[in-house]
């Protein structure tokens, strides 16, 4: 992963939530998808101002420091949300 | 025939005697239309085909033809519902049949050869009481005043592929056949039973067959929203308009499951007492 790249969610797509889950329909390829509480604070911070380190950095400060290592989860999923279309 | 069809008015006209009873058999339960009509078709006898024309008068386009007055009537309802309704942006529009009882409706959702019809028929031939709404599709709408998510009947004729044996028999005086090369249907008019009033929806049923199992699994909400939108007819325009938010009330507000179903009585007998339960 390109690490200057600043993932962007696309604007046309309608957003709303349901419980911890985000309910995401992207008009143009007539999808829609459901983002678990982890990947939907991933995608809300895709907003082309942060790369994916800085993203890892702020999901740091809303877990509990475990075993998991954080930045490759948010690379990792940021791939996900890329290969669905939904970030840039 | 003028009819009110969701929130459109549809005239039919036709100087074909046998075609104007098939109409009003078809639309029997819908409410007729008031005021100007939105559409007009004619259906009109030409060399030995029935032709429906959209418009009336000097303008006048063909649009399709059939062989017989029961096949005219059923490609001309199948139009309204497969090219009309969809772009109806005031509902969201379910694949789902639709039953009431007590004052509240169970949908039973799923694409076609899931067995909304079959069950619907059976959940109408049983004794549990319930009144018809609507066999394919099912018109949501929150109610301004009380703020409930609602539905609205839309009485078709429900419709049996005539390949699928029934385990129960149908009142013959209330049936009508098409058979064609390409299909064999039986339009089943439950006159008993229409409904003409809307309800609230209290319980959503996604069918399944399964030749092995009978199983019934509760969804989560968000899954639940996933369902109902795969299940939408009018997505185009629709979602980004307001209805994506609708969907999500609906999975939030409305108890979700899936029934896994091999056979008819079992599944009725589970969706019954399901129904009961959730009073």
């Amino acid at each position: 992963m390109d690490a200057s790249w600043k993932p962007k969610h696309r604007g046309t797509l309608a957003t709303e939530e349901i419980e911890d889950d985000l309910f995401l329909y992207d008009p143009d390829k007539d999808h829609v998808h459901l983002l678990n509480v982890s990947a939907s604070a991933i995608f809300e911070l895709c907003d082309g101002t942060r790369t994916a380190q800085e993203i890892a950095q702020e999901i740091a400060k809303l877990v509990t420091p475990g075993d998991h290592d954080i930045g490759k989860d948010v690379e990792h999923t940021l791939g996900e949300l890329r290969e669905k279309g939904l970030i840039k | 025939m003028k009819k009110a069809l969701l929130s459109e008015v549809i005239e039919v006209q036709t100087d074909v005697p046998e075609v104007g009873g098939l109409l009003e058999t078809f639309f029997q339960a819908f409410p007729p239309g008031q005021g100007a009509p939105t559409l007009v078709y004619t259906i009109r006898a030409s060399n030995g085909k029935l032709w429906v024309l959209e418009g009336n008068g000097k303008a006048e386009v063909p649009l399709f033809c059939g062989d017989s007055p029961v096949e005219i009537v059923y490609l001309i309802e199948s139009f309204f519902y497969n090219n009309i309704l969809p772009s109806v942006n005031e509902w969201l529009l379910l694949h789902a049949a639709v039953l009431a009882k007590g004052g509240r409706a169970l949908l039973l959702l799923g694409p076609s050869g899931s067995g909304k019809s079959l069950l619907t028929t059976a959940l109408l031939e049983g004794t549990g009481g319930f009144s018809y709404l609507s066999d394919d599709m099912a018109p949501l709408f929150v109610d301004p005043g009380c703020g409930q998510c609602r539905v609205a009947p839309f009485p078709r004729a429900i419709r049996l592929r005539e390949w699928v044996p029934l385990p129960f028999s149908l009142p013959p005086n209330q049936c009508l056949s098409l058979s064609s090369q390409s299909q064999a249907l039986c339009f089943y008019f439950p006159v008993q039973r229409f409904a003409t009033a809307e309800s609230p929806v209290s319980l959503l049923l996604f069918l399944e067959c399964n030749p092995s199992r009978l199983e019934l699994l509760r969804l989560k909400k968000g899954e639940a929203a996933l369902y109902l939108t795969a299940l939408t007819l009018n997505k185009s325009g629709y979602l980004m308009d307001g209805g994506l938010r609708f969907i999500a009330r609906v999975a939030q507000e409305v108890p979700t499951y899936r029934l896994l179903w091999n056979e008819p009585f079992r599944a009725v007998e589970t969706i019954e007492k399901l129904f009961l339960e959730l009073k």
